[in-house]
């Protein structure tokens, strides 16, 4: 068994990431070629279906699942990845309905459904998405047939049946799911399709796999073999810098388990991603603090082992703040985690994301001054930020007010999310039941640390006058080297003190700017403490900030205290965190770094203290400064060696130097 | 509450001192001088500078400073004071903003130091308001003071951490400036008692890591009762950069391998 999956896990590291999915450019090139005039309604779904019937159908022995895609170095000229047939991703896809009605029953409902509502446009869903169903069970079926010729007799049944027909068994079940992922990131080409709640809509398969016969261990190395899968077709560089030349690039798989109701699967999700031990898919665990003991136990457990590859939220505090924007509860409930440290409504939804400028916005206001104190200067703040949050929302609502533009797009997403075989549409198009803007407020301790710097000099000890600290700092410090240092000296966020209630006032300033958005009665706007990577990519042109941070450095990260300001030690910053607005946000994570393996029972007490104070998410890596160093110098060692960066786990030999630094950076909590 | 205590330190998120988190008070001042100390700055129990010359910028400010400068910041962190004065109330209230942790992890406080028996007027105080509040209490100790001083913490106490340097009464002279008689007759009076007990021996190349020190001490805690656990701490090097910032002479030692670790930990299986 051991040797399988090792052998899976050493196939990936060989793998290139110089290299496309070459049939799918090449057919692409040349269909853009042919096709250049072909406008029809039906172009997408052809153009699909004429992919999915020329690749091939490669096997390899050592595999589990069958499904994989033919990579090679494009071709001299060619552009590639092509976006012919792009999507959006960043999304669940509804497997739980592609299981217990297949491919078939979703297409019979939208027929159904678009001869009901008789207008052209539904009749033109309906015809779209026969097509691309169709174009999904010929190709299954070709993939039966090369694996019944391989020997592979339990894929090739299970492909001579899904995902058109609906699952039969827990190895079936798997099988449909990977097809689809992967026609869906790979051919199609997108990054981040999760697997909602996974262990919700395949326990009944597992349990009736034990019912006949297999055992748990089978099963489990089963669902491990699914899981290497998903690192095949994502390669191992990064999103943003040295990119395989893919759409799937890096692509974050996240498989949620836990909720309302962990059940024994759960736990067995839990071995699965232990024995696969690689950075896909990302396992987010919906933790509620009264949840189930041995399930709890487990999930620490596999934390303390998978470290960077896991997500631990909140689950009570996430459930409330979306019911608090009005999104009923049997909805709601049901939330996962699809893209990096975003949230969807489990395929109900659409996704936006808006990375607000909020440090920006704090200097600009700080321009528009002086303001009698800080209440006012507070005030102005938040004023500010909802007026260009609320241009965001206007913009993103206007574009789809031109009714030509609206709902050209077929794709395959679109098959596979709640309400589009009602509707006969997609819902990317503003329509969508649950229209979500994800308002991100990047570097929120950078603008806390700030106020409480001006509290005290300018409110408090009137040290200085607001116009002549603003001078100073529009100086970038230059003069007032002193006073920069006795800034840098001063106790910051982070560290379990007073200062801790300014970064506070920041996140509520931030959110009651989110709240008072006007909307469009679909659209929900929900907001975070998440900066991805703009901390480090939107400073260069950010001034000096009253936090002593000089122009052009980075500024805070997620929600993390600035880089080193957190000196009293993890309960501390967790303590300073749970002071944080967490349960008006639904978005954001924190990332904390030991520098030796923690305990799982530590971990626990440390995570279900931290939720009991209202913390939101938390995401460990374990690595020490002397291996990053070394691995900085000596890449070629540390091929398999992942951070987690953001809300995620990134191979940190493919970042780019400046990441690492930053990584190298971060606060190490010494075990 | 009236009692105060020097300390330089109260370490937040220890897991190393006792069961679960915890938090560790390092009172200053001790009575032995161990070669190997990694805490220089715990020995005297007067308030005292370090300069880490390595962080300092020459700006200056610190040049003119008294004994009595003692709330000066140094914006570079070079230098600092070593040694606060906290009354129980003030101790108290620092060891409670972690409790949610304790109760989750089964951990508390641990009192260490330097020798935080030397203050026992405090330390009585002390322990007794955390077990008021409801939290787990250690005391780490090197065990060389007057027994009556244990009697008045017992009851307070839920686990001691007893560190046993050397059998051998003369390289304990020689290599911690005390004889180790009072100590080894206190751990047996402690081990006669219910109290939860750790022995911790600290292994030091050329003063102890001989199989020959090991058994004797077995064989001491055989006879006296068995403790709750042993363990063996390797030496580090990690305060030594301290003895520099404190301005006096450090005794190296080699850090012992992971071979002689496992060797010696067999002598207690």
């Amino acid at each position: 068994m051991c040797k399988k999956i090792d052998r899976l896990r050493e196939r990936i590291f060989e793998s290139d990431n110089c290299a496309c999915f070459i049939e799918r450019e090449r057919i692409l090139n040349r269909l853009d070629i042919e096709m250049a005039d072909y406008n029809e309604p039906d172009r997408y779904a052809k153009i699909l279906s004429a992919v999915l019937s020329e690749v091939s159908t490669p096997i390899d022995q050592h595999d589990y699942f069958v499904g994989r895609v033919v990579e090679d170095l494009p071709d001299e000229g060619m552009k590639a990845p092509s976006n012919t047939l792009s999507s959006l991703g960043h999304m669940s896809l509804d497997y739980e309905k592609v299981l217990r009605v297949g491919l078939r029953g979703i297409l019979k409902e939208i027929q159904c459904n678009a001869q009901k509502k008789g207008d052209d446009e539904s009749l033109s869903f309906a015809r779209n998405a026969e097509i691309v169903v169709t174009a999904i069970r010929d190709y299954a079926h070709r993939y039966a047939k090369e694996a019944e010729a391989h020997g592979m007799t339990e894929a090739a049944n299970a492909l001579r049946v899904v995902p058109f027909e609906p699952a039969y068994d827990f190895y079936s079940a798997l099988q449909a799911i990977w097809i689809i992922h992967m026609i869906a990131s790979c051919y199609v080409g997108s990054r981040d399709y999760a697997f909602g709640r996974f262990d919700g809509y395949m326990l009944p398969f597992y349990e009736k796999a034990l019912d006949d016969g297999k055992t748990k261990e089978e099963l489990c190395e089963l669902l491990a073999g699914f899981f290497i899968k998903t690192n095949e077709i994502c390669g191992r560089t990064t999103w943003n810098y040295l990119g395989k030349p893919i759409l799937c690039r890096a692509s974050k798989q996240y498989v949620n388990i836990g909720g309302e109701s962990p059940n024994v699967f759960s736990s067995v999700v839990l071995e699965a991603a232990k024995l696969s031990g690689m950075a896909q898919p990302q396992i987010v665990v919906l933790l509620k603090p009264d949840a189930d003991t041995e399930f709890t136990k487990n999930v620490f457990e596999a934390l303390s082992v998978l470290t960077d590859k896991m997500n631990v939220y909140n689950y009570d505090l996430i459930l409330k703040a979306l019911m608090n924007k009005g999104i009923e509860r049997d909805v709601a409930k049901n939330f996962t985690y699809s893209a990096c440290c975003t949230f969807d409504l489990n395929h109900h939804s659409i996704r936006r994301e808006y990375f607000v400028p909020v440090p920006h916005i704090f200097l600009q206001m700080l321009e528009r001054g002086p303001y009698d104190s800080l209440q006012a200067l507070i005030c102005a703040f938040s004023e500010m930020l909802r007026a260009d949050m609320q241009l965001y929302v206007k913009e993103e609502q206007a574009r789809y007010e031109d009714k030509n533009r609206q709902r050209k797009m077929f794709v395959l997403d679109s098959l596979l999310l709640s309400d589009s075989a009602t509707e006969c549409r997609y819902a990317c198009d503003g329509e969508a039941k649950y229209d979500v803007l994800n308002l991100f407020c990047p570097g929120v301790a950078t603008v806390g640390d700030s106020l409480m710097v001006l509290d005290k000099l300018v409110y408090k000890e009137k040290r200085y006058t607001y116009e002549e600290f603003i001078h100073i700092l529009k100086e970038g410090f230059c003069g007032y080297e002193e006073l920069r240092n006795e800034i840098l000296g001063y106790t910051k966020f982070g560290n379990d003190t007073d200062a801790d209630q300014y970064t506070a006032m920041a996140g509520n300033a931030f959110l009651d700017a989110v709240d008072s958005l006007v909307l469009k009665d679909n659209f929900y706007a929900v907001g975070g403490f998440y900066s991805l990577n703009t901390d480090n990519v939107n400073c260069s042109n950010l001034g000096a900030t009253p936090d002593g941070r000089k122009s052009g450095d980075p500024f805070s990260e997620n929600q993390s205290p600035s880089y080193g300001a957190d000196k009293n030690g993890i309960t501390a910053l967790l303590k300073s965190l749970g002071k944080l607005p967490f349960e008006r946000t639904t978005t954001g994570g924190l990332n904390l770094t030991f520098s030796k393996k923690v305990s799982a029972d530590i971990l626990q007490a440390l995570v279900v203290s931290y939720f009991q104070m209202g913390g939101f998410h938390v995401g460990i890596s374990v690595i020490d400064r002397g291996t990053l160093q070394d691995a900085m110098e000596r890449p070629e060692k540390y091929k398999s060696l992942t951070v987690r960066l953001y809300g995620f786990s990134e191979y940190f030999v493919s970042l780019p130097k400046w990441q690492q630094i930053a990584i190298l950076n971060r606060t190490e909590y010494v075990v | 509450m009236i009692n105060k205590a020097k300390i330089f330190n109260i370490q937040r998120f220890c897991t190393d001192d006792g069961p679960g988190i915890r938090t560790t008070v390092f009172f200053k001042g001790c009575n032995l001088r161990c070669a190997w100390c990694h805490n220089p700055e715990s020995q005297s129990v007067i308030t005292e500078w370090m300069f880490y010359q390595d962080k300092c910028t020459g700006c200056g400010r610190c040049a003119k400073l008294t004994e009595k400068d003692t709330d000066f910041v140094c914006f570079q962190d070079a230098r600092r004071i070593c040694g606060n004065e906290y009354t129980t109330d003030e101790m108290l209230h620092e060891v409670l903003k972690d409790k949610l942790f304790y109760e989750n992890s089964g951990g508390g406080v641990t009192f260490s130091g330097g020798e935080c028996m030397l203050q026992i007027d405090f330390l009585e105080e002390i322990l007794k308001a955390c077990k008021e509040n409801g939290i787990h209490t250690a005391v780490d100790t090197a065990g060389c003071v007057p027994y009556e001083r244990f009697e008045r913490i017992l009851s307070y106490t839920d686990l001691f951490l007893y560190d046993v340097k050397c059998f051998d009464h003369e390289k304990h002279k020689q290599y911690t400036g005390v004889c180790n008689e009072l100590i080894l007759e206190n751990l047996r009076k402690l081990l006669a008692t219910d109290k939860s007990i750790w022995i911790r021996i600290p292994i030091i190349p050329t003063v102890n890591d001989t199989e020959e020190e090991l058994r004797k001490i077995k064989e001491y805690l055989n006879s006296c009762g068995e403790p709750d656990k042993i363990e063996l701490l390797p030496y580090h090097s990690i305060g030594e950069h301290k003895y520099s910032a404190l301005g006096i002479p450090v005794q190296k030692f080699e850090v012992p391998t992971s071979e002689t670790m496992e060797r010696l930990k067999r002598i207690f299986y």
